[in-house]
């Protein structure tokens, strides 16, 4: 493989004596998008910060493609980075906000004015190069905060919950202009965010932080999929988790006693008598959302699970008995705790456990 | 400040009452202010149109007095010191006390920031004369500062010196307010897009702290041109700004020179201030926005 764009190896750092990364991992290749997925607090704005060269990390080192950039000052990193709120300069016009980075490195004064046009043009903010910052919608200051950190090519670019300030219509268009933005510039970008839908639609490969740990990386398919410890199945989408295949008046078809995911949309409704259930459970309520009717069932032992049905083939009334049934390929083995990302397909399914068959 | 609420207009009888709240409690204020300091401008300004004759006010107007004032090489020279005094003291204490106000700013640590305060803050609680008192002793012969200082007391160089010290908390103040409203971000921003410390300095914290920075300005400039005790301590004399002339003058029942050269300094004072007032708001894009948000 190439030499990654971003390499941050064993980084971690302590705040007041609390440890907020603990030897983060984290390998970017090059044009990719990546994003660094987690609640807030796990420490993906400070593992950001210490990639920016704006906090020192105790330990580890950080690369971006192949140079140790680790005690290089922010001011000599070619990394760009897009604040959160877009941290735009109050007192200067739009043009001369993206220009600031380019006048830095005394570029010539030709060059300057057409990568500041080039740079407006291509986030569509060109006729507001006049403009104070003050007077910019959110969604405009936070397109101007990426044209100014664009502007100055960086090998990767970095960008801050650069979506979070935006009301949900701006946030959803925006993640898709990200994106295209990224396809078209070709760098890297390391996006932190906290919201998973967010960073599943626009990334490539997502790393889930949490506690200041990297939980797991992958794509989105991956993390969904395959998750590498509780905390990701969780924390990716909604899940039922259980204790165990034969846990909660269920027989889930697996070969392994430890825990278990089935998501919403796995489980399907049978008669309570069909054969291929794997138990029973009684109908506490049914939403329609449209394409889907989400059911909330309890089992015999008080178990609440979540079942995504399609809307137009199901009905269920409420305080009915049901079957269940899910397909073996769609019960993913959780492992009990963080493992590597390449011991996770190789989870070891023990050999005492017995196989078991789909309950009648 | 009238109490009006900008959503939803208060019922009428509400806003009455609220807008006559309002006034009462402007009202002493602003009473107190313009009855003292108007009489006695006007006041001042009929004496600067009279002479003295035998220690006593002679009554028929006259511009002798303002003549005597403009056109004597001493006088001329006591508003000269005292313009430059004033000047000198200024920048010398806003450029002191700017690291000391990013300094308070920067520093996490309560009980240090603390501590830090109360030192800087503290020479305040004392008063002025005691400490020109101090500075006198440290300046004179046997005096910790009298080997590297050697003749600086008695002399402009140890009025300033003690000047910029009984100023510099008064700088400060305005400084910290002005660095506390920078926009979070904005320094690692231009860090981040490649400005060097000294460039961050120029082009985004000073530009943004402009308005600190001419509000301690006009604040040190007023206080040291009004300053009284500390001239007349560390001056020994020898260095005569114009409010001890005024003094002066007074001792010597010479009201018309007093009274013209009291409104003098009062002149220089405005004057300078609106100087500061117009190069601020020249510097200042913000200020040179149009109706569009446009910067000019």
């Amino acid at each position: 493989m190439s030499v990654p764009a971003l390499h941050a190896d064993g980084v971690s750092k302590w705040f007041d004596g609390r440890r907020v990364l603990d030897a983060v991992d984290i390998e970017v290749r090059e044009g990719e998008f990546f994003s660094l997925l987690g609640p807030s607090g796990c420490g993906k704005t400070t593992a950001l910060r210490i990639v920016a060269g704006l906090d020192a990390p105790d330990e580890g080192r950080v690369s971006i493609n192949g140079t140790d950039v680790t005690r290089t000052p922010a001011h000599r990193r070619p990394t760009n980075l897009v604040f959160q709120q877009g941290a735009l300069f109050p007192h200067l016009s739009v043009f001369d906000n993206v220009a600031f980075g380019l006048r830095t490195e005394k570029t010539a004064k030709r060059e300057i004015a057409g990568r500041v046009e080039e740079l407006l043009d291509v986030v569509g903010m060109a006729e507001f190069a006049g403009r104070a910052p003050g007077t910019l919608s959110g969604g405009q200051r936070q397109r101007v905060a990426m044209a100014r950190a664009l502007v100055r090519r960086p090998q990767v670019l970095l960008l801050d919950e650069p979506l979070s300030a935006l009301d949900l219509g701006l946030q959803l268009r925006m993640r898709r202009e990200l994106r295209a933005l990224q396809r078209r510039t070709g760098t890297a970008f390391v996006c932190v965010t906290h919201n998973q839908a967010e960073a599943m639609e626009i990334s490539d490969r997502i790393a889930v932080l949490n506690a200041g740990r990297v939980e797991q990386t992958g794509t989105a398919r991956e993390l969904y999929h395959t998750p590498a410890s509780r905390f990701v199945a969780e924390f990716i989408g909604e899940n039922n988790l259980f204790a165990g295949a034969t846990a909660d008046g269920l027989t889930l078809p697996a070969d392994h006693d430890g825990l278990l995911a089935v998501r919403p949309e796995s489980f399907r409704l049978a008669a309570a008598d069909d054969a291929a259930s794997v138990g029973t459970a009684t109908v506490r309520s049914a939403g329609f959302l449209g394409p889907r009717l989400r059911v909330v069932l309890e089992t015999a032992t008080g178990r609440e699970v979540l079942v995504d049905a399609e809307a137009g083939a199901t009905t269920a009334a409420v305080g009915e008995r049901v079957g269940l049934a899910v397909a073996a390929a769609q019960v993913a083995v959780v492992p009990e705790t963080a493992v590597p990302e390449a011991a996770v397909p190789e989870a070891g399914l023990p050999e005492e456990g017995a196989v078991r068959e789909a309950a009648s | 400040m009238t109490g009006h609420d900008k959503a939803q207009p208060p019922a009428p009888v509400a806003a009455r009452r609220r807008r006559l709240i309002a006034y009462a409690l402007v009202a002493p204020g602003t009473a107190y202010l313009l009855l003292v300091f108007c009489s006695v401008i006007l006041l001042l300004f009929s004496y600067s149109f009279r002479t003295e004759r035998s220690s006593r006010l002679f009554a028929p107007f006259s511009t002798e007095t303002w003549s005597q004032a403009l056109g004597d090489d001493y006088q001329l020279g006591v508003l000269w010191t005292t313009l430059r005094v004033g000047v000198v003291v200024t920048v010398l204490t806003v450029a002191l006390a700017y690291p000391v106000a990013w300094c308070l700013y920067r520093v996490r640590r309560w009980w240090v920031r603390g501590l830090l305060g109360f030192v800087i803050f503290s020479p305040i609680l004392v008063s002025v004369v005691v400490r020109s008192y101090g500075w006198m002793l440290l300046l004179s012969p046997g005096g910790l500062l009298a080997g590297p200082l050697d003749g600086w007391l008695y002399h402009e160089p140890g009025v300033i010196l003690a000047l910029v010290h009984v100023e510099l908390p008064f700088a400060v103040v305005p400084l910290l307010a002005a660095l506390r409203t920078l926009p979070p971000g904005v320094l690692e921003a231009a860090a981040d897009l490649g400005a060097s410390p000294a460039r961050r300095l120029r082009s985004v914290l000073l530009p943004l702290t402009l308005p600190g920075i001419v509000a301690a300005a006009q604040l040190v400039f007023a206080l040291t041109v009004s300053a009284f005790a500390t001239p007349a301590l560390l001056g020994g004399g020898r260095v005569t700004v114009l409010s001890q002339s005024v003094y002066q003058n007074i001792q010597q029942l010479n009201w018309p020179l007093a009274a013209v050269q009291a409104l003098l300094l009062l002149a220089v004072a405005l004057v300078v201030l609106s100087v500061f007032n117009r190069l601020s708001r020249l510097v200042d894009v913000r200020q040179r926005r149009d109706r569009k948000g446009t910067i000019a």
